[in-house]
């Protein structure tokens, strides 16, 4: 933390938010007393255990959902609603699957800059392709497009609209490793040009040194709440090759993981495990050449697993 | 690339139910022939030998069970009274044109009776409905017309005829310029049939072993009973055979003879249509002429002479369409216009209703009941209320809409409403929560949302709502017709049952496999319409 943001006000502070989801007697903490300041240009990650509420913490930010305790502030006012001032890439890339990649990155262009004239909008959203390397993919639907092309649209979908928060929910979770790679170097890239604020919640501790100049670790839910922050002071541009070798990073990581390990196991120790029983249900193979008959329809698939439901009981 | 397309249309071929036609894509790209082979004998052998099956056991079966209106119909009579049902088209066509003739005759005559009234006519008469040439074109066209409406007339005299002598006659004085020997072979072939067993059927009416005397000795009369019963039996079965094949040779001289006349050299039907297009065009002239002259006799006073004359040539190009009786492909195509005008009103209220209650869960709580109590009600008591609502709503005289047409659309339209209702609110209350998070981060407007992002994720729901409704409304239409005497499929299925010919069962089985087949069409319409707009 420097001097100069110690003397400015943080962009976006969580003051004591707490989380509950459930009322009376099923209510479920999953945030606890939260405290978080981040300042304007940072790179903030926040590394935790699948389940314990990140998502629930960036929702927060973006003003998704309502704390239950505690306030959310952005340019001190309180968040009540969302904005495109605080762009979220959200964790399934959430692109419309009726519009082709143009049309989903121009009907945020066109919400967010509705006043400019459709030149300068169809320029502005052929700049942010190309900045993510998709400048021949503009006319195909999402369902024609790899993981990693879809992230890619839906980064280039929260960057076009120039928020002054970034906001991104374990947006390389689920890629390949390669992939991830990849990407991770593009927006890393991109962020050294533009210097943007970002919020990225990662369960990639390797990620979060690379990307962040800061990371803090969320404790493993139920009641997860913020660790300390640890500043990560490598010189930019990281090289992934190199930095692998580098002993500040090897220390950094050490440092992280082990903390993470740490509250994992005095958290499970102290609360009692739940033990729930899985419903008795076989996947459908999807596949069986014998579905396709005649006149038939093909089964249906199964109904999406309710994400927010699973953490908050796990 | 290509490759890209060519599997997106097997794609979507096997979602529209022609995934048959699939293996031979295959088979063409050069794809190994074994399991194109098995795909080909599921999905096209198989059902055609299930079909072929079914056939089979309808036509053993229909022989066992005796009506009073005969034995049951197998398939081959009521292919042959599908095809007499277009043989009945053909033959109203035909009379539909003759309309035309005649129209034009009388309009030649009329010309050139009051040509000189026409000297005085301030336009110009155009040329078409003068020139000789086209008049020529119009005798010649009209001999030819004649000559076809002959060779269709022929059977039915034939069926008058009394003795085979007479018929004979009647076919030797036949003279046709076009296919003379090919009208005359099938009338010649017809005839040993027809007579023999005209001669069988009075035998049996008249013969004494079939006829119980009152003095007959017991066993007698029981011999002679079961005598009867075993000769109406095979009678029957004679006459659904003949019945058959008098079917085959009007269908083929009705054929032949609209063909003659639809197929006119290229030159003559050149000129009728120069002839109609010129005297379309001169009504109205010819018309304001003769109002002119009327208001002139009105406001001076003085007669003029050759009034009635003008009169007579406004009259003889007045438009006249032909009004003819329905026909089947009428009927089906009205039944069909019925259906699509009830679904589209009950479109028009199901899917934005259902907007608002997938949008708004007070609206849906409040409008449930409704459905769920609304949703089972029978077409069959709707349509009384409909008549009697609609009846006294519709007073004026020339009404936009026919009344049986707007009881029976209406009632369609009561009945699919709901699945459309249902699953367009379904569609809209389950929209993915991550989409309407995009909306939210956008702060896109309310119409902006349900526009752009609520409508497209609930549309393929919407379409599996429409088209469980448009198969609601298909079947709903049938019944709605018969009670509402709606002219359509439903009517002609009543009145063929209350007719009762020998004809009534096969004519009413026709009538199943036709909406069968377009309720299929129809489904796969919509079924393809729905591919379209989903967007997995």
């Amino acid at each position: 933390m420097t001097l100069f943001q110690l003397l400015m006000n943080p962009l976006i502070s969580l003051n004591n938010v707490s989380k509950n989801y459930g009322v009376g007697l099923h209510a479920t903490e999953v945030l606890h007393d939260i405290k978080l300041d981040i300042y304007e240009g940072e790179f903030v990650a926040i590394v935790g255990y699948s389940g314990s509420g990140k998502t629930t913490l960036i929702s927060l930010i973006a003003g998704l959902i309502t704390p239950t305790v505690g306030t959310v502030l952005y340019k001190d006012k309180i968040v009540c609603e969302p904005q495109p001032e605080r762009a979220l890439v959200f964790q399934n890339y959430s692109l419309l699957p009726w519009m082709t990649v143009w049309e989903n990155i121009s009907l945020a262009v066109d919400q967010v800059f509705s006043k400019w004239p459709k030149s300068r909008r169809h320029q502005h959203i052929r700049h942010y392709l190309e900045m993510v390397n998709l400048s021949n993919a503009t006319q195909k639907r999402p369902s024609e497009l790899s993981g990693g092309m879809r992230q890619r649209v839906a980064l280039a979908r929260a960057l076009a609209m120039e928020p002054s928060v970034l906001l991104m929910d374990e947006p390389l979770g689920a890629l390949d490793a390669l992939t991830r790679g990849n990407l991770q170097d593009e927006i890393s890239d991109i962020w050294c040009k533009n210097k943007k604020t970002v919020i990225l919640i990662t369960n990639d501790v390797d990620e979060s040194i690379l990307l962040a100049d800061r990371v803090i670790p969320l404790s493993r839910g139920p009641k997860a709440s913020l660790g300390p922050s640890i500043p990560v002071n490598l010189s930019r541009p990281r090289n992934r090759k190199t930095l692998n070798k580098h002993s500040d990073f090897k220390n950094l990581r050490k440092h992280i993981v082990n903390y993470l390990i740490d509250e994992g196991a005095s958290q499970s120790k102290s609360s009692k495990r739940k033990n729930f029983t899985l419903p008795n249900i076989l996947p459908e193979n999807l596949n069986d050449p014998a579905r396709y008959v005649f006149g038939k329809r093909q089964p249906k698939r199964s109904p999406k697993v309710n994400l927010k439901a699973l953490e908050v009981e796990i | 690339m290509n490759e890209q397309i060519f599997y997106r249309c097997v794609g979507f071929l096997k979602k529209i139910r022609l995934g048959w036609i699939t293996p031979f894509l295959f088979l063409l790209k050069g794809e190994d022939p074994r399991s194109q082979f098995k795909a080909i004998f599921n999905g096209l052998i198989l059902p055609l030998v299930s079909i072929l099956c079914f056939l089979w056991g309808w036509e053993i079966c229909s022989k066992q069970i005796v009506t009073k209106f005969g034995t049951v119909p197998g398939p081959k009579q009521v292919w042959s009274a599908w095809k007499g049902l277009g043989n009945e088209t053909r033959m109203e066509r035909f009379k539909e044109l003759e309309h035309y003739y005649r129209l034009r005759e009388k309009r030649i005559k009329t010309i050139s009776k009051y040509s000189n009234v026409l000297n005085e006519f301030p336009g110009e008469v155009p040329n078409a409905l003068t020139s000789g040439e086209v008049t020529a074109a119009m005798v010649k066209s009209k001999e030819l017309f004649d000559e076809a409406k002959e060779l269709m007339e022929v059977y039915n005299r034939l069926s008058v005829a009394v003795s085979l002598d007479k018929a004979s006659d009647s076919i030797s004085n036949l003279s046709f310029q076009s296919n003379q020997d090919y009208a005359k072979t099938l009338m010649i072939r017809s005839i040993p049939s027809e007579f023999a067993y005209k001669k069988r059927d009075e035998s049996f009416r008249n013969n004494s072993d079939f006829i119980v005397e009152p003095d007959d000795s017991p066993d007698t009369a029981a011999t002679k009973l079961v005598n009867q019963k075993e000769e109406s039996k095979s009678l029957a079965s004679a006459k659904a055979n003949l019945l058959i094949s008098r079917q085959k040779s009007t269908t083929t001289s009705s054929k032949l003879a609209l063909g003659i006349v639809t197929s006119l050299p290229n030159g003559m039907s050149k000129h009728l249509e120069s002839f109609d297009a010129a005297a379309i065009d001169f009504y109205g002239p010819l018309n304001s002429w003769y109002q002119e002259l009327l208001a002139k006799e009105n406001s001076t006073g003085k007669k003029y002479p050759g009034k009635t004359k003008v009169k007579m040539l406004v009259k003889a190009f007045e438009g006249k369409t032909y009004v003819g009786k329905d026909t089947y492909m009428g009927q089906i195509l009205t039944s069909l216009k019925t259906v699509f005008f009830g679904f589209f009103i009950a479109s028009m209220i199901a899917i934005p209703l259902g907007l608002f209650c997938g949008l708004n869960s007070s609206i849906n709580n409040a409008i449930n009941p409704l459905i769920q109590i609304f949703k089972p009600v029978s077409p069959l008591a709707w349509l009384p209320i409909v008549m009697i609502v609609v009846g006294s709503l519709v007073v004026s005289d020339d009404p936009m809409f026919e009344l049986s047409f707007l009881n029976s659309a209406i009632t369609v339209a009561l009945c699919s409403l709901w699945p459309t209702l249902v699953n367009t609110s379904l569609g809209v209350s389950t929209t993915d929560r991550d989409f309407i998070n995009v909306a939210r981060v956008l702060k896109l407007g309310w119409f902006k949302k349900i526009t752009k992002i609520i409508i497209p994720a609930a549309m393929p729901l919407i379409f599996t709502g429409l088209r469980l409704s448009l198969g609601v409304g298909w079947m709903v239409l049938i019944a709605a017709e018969m009670l509402a005497q709606n002219p359509g499929l439903g009517k002609f299925v009543w009145d063929m049952f209350q007719n009762g010919s020998s004809e009534t069962l096969s004519m009413i089985m026709v009538a199943v496999f036709t909406i069968g087949i377009i309720g299929f069409f129809l489904d796969t319409v919509m079924l393809s319409l729905q591919e379209l707009v989903s967007f997995d």
